[in-house]
């Protein structure tokens, strides 16, 4: 080892530059520093262990946040459901879209849109497939000569307007 | 094996840990705390630092590489650990120490500084060396490192080191005779 051996190095000290040390400095540093150490050490024994405990009590509380939160998540679809079903019958009542929708908070006029647009669709669709249907019950009655007309005129009528 | 590497090894060792500190705080106790003390000025400033040397020697010893020795690997936490409580302490420590008058004052006042005029005036010479000259000047002239270990602690090529010691020698020998 370089294990130089510095002696004279507290001597050379205090003789250049007049620094001086309390009287068996060296030997009450060196258990001040063993204290420290072992103080240290200890500390860091006493940290290392509650880190298991730490991450297993951060997992429970992330298994129960998701259960929480898929509980949450199913019981917000729900009230949706109850709501799209309220809203319907109220666009059934209302004559008037515009009137209705006065009556709808801000936060619900999507759920109420989505509701009303899907009745539209199933109204139109259910008057369209009766119209059709009119066609051709009519046509039973219809001379064969001018069948050929009826058909084009009903269906321009009813399908293509 | 060296007795460097079996130290090296027994630090290492759980086992032999304890015993193994306290051999190397009897080779290098002595040392570390003078090459702090000219860096933080006092010796209370240099009591705690040197303990925290030590400290962080002890906390590092399972990563130590052996890329440098064992020696420079502690001079330079010493030098690091030094210059963070200069920093750390920065409004009443390191304007102080950059400042020559206030140097020598917080000097003067250290209850451990027993100098007359001659080391009086070393130490203001000294002081108005640039950080560099004077860091290097007093690694070699007082700690007896080599170029190549000075250069390893702080940092700095040796041919960078080699001109700032030689020029702070000669400021040194000119105002010491003036």
């Amino acid at each position: 080892m370089d294990n130089k051996a510095h002696k004279n190095i507290t001597k050379l000290h205090k003789e250049k530059l007049g620094l001086d040390i309390p009287e068996d400095f060296f030997n009450t540093s060196k258990d001040s520093i063993l204290n420290a150490v072992a103080e240290n050490k200890q500390r860091t024994v006493f940290t290392l262990r509650p880190i298991i405990s730490y991450a297993v009590a951060a997992s429970i509380i992330l298994l129960l946040g998701i259960g929480y939160w898929l509980q949450n998540n199913t019981s917000q679809i729900n009230p949706d459901i109850n709501n799209t079903e309220e809203f319907s019958s109220l666009i059934m009542d209302a004559e008037d879209f515009l009137v209705s929708s006065l009556m709808i908070d801000d936060k619900d006029i999507n759920t109420y849109m989505d509701a009303f647009i899907l009745n539209e669709i199933i109204v139109e669709a259910e008057l369209e497939e009766q119209a059709l249907e009119n066609i051709f019950i009519n046509s039973i009655f219809i001379e064969d000569s001018i069948i050929n007309i009826f058909i084009e005129d009903s269906l321009i009528e009813n399908v293509v307007l | 094996m060296n007795s460097e590497a079996q130290l090296i090894e027994n630090l290492k060792n759980p086992k032999l840990k304890n015993e193994a500190f306290k051999e190397l705080l009897d080779i290098y106790q002595e040392r570390l705390y003078w090459h702090i003390r000219k860096i933080v000025v006092t010796h209370d400033n240099a009591n705690d630092v040197l303990q925290n040397t030590f400290i962080n020697v002890f906390k590092g010893i399972p990563n130590f590489k052996a890329n440098s020795t064992l020696h420079t690997w502690m001079y330079r936490i010493a030098y690091n650990e030094s210059i963070r409580y200069l920093k750390k302490n920065k409004f009443k420590l390191l304007q102080s120490i950059s400042n020559e008058t206030d140097y020598l004052k917080n000097l003067t006042e250290d209850i451990y500084f027993n100098g007359e005029d001659v080391q009086l005036k070393l130490h203001n010479i000294i002081s108005k060396l640039s950080e560099k000259q004077k860091r290097v000047f007093q690694m070699k002239y007082f700690d007896d490192l080599s170029f190549r270990e000075i250069s390893e602690i702080l940092n700095i090529s040796e041919n960078t080191l080699k001109s700032s010691y030689y020029s702070a020698v000669k400021t040194i020998e000119e105002k010491i005779i003036i």
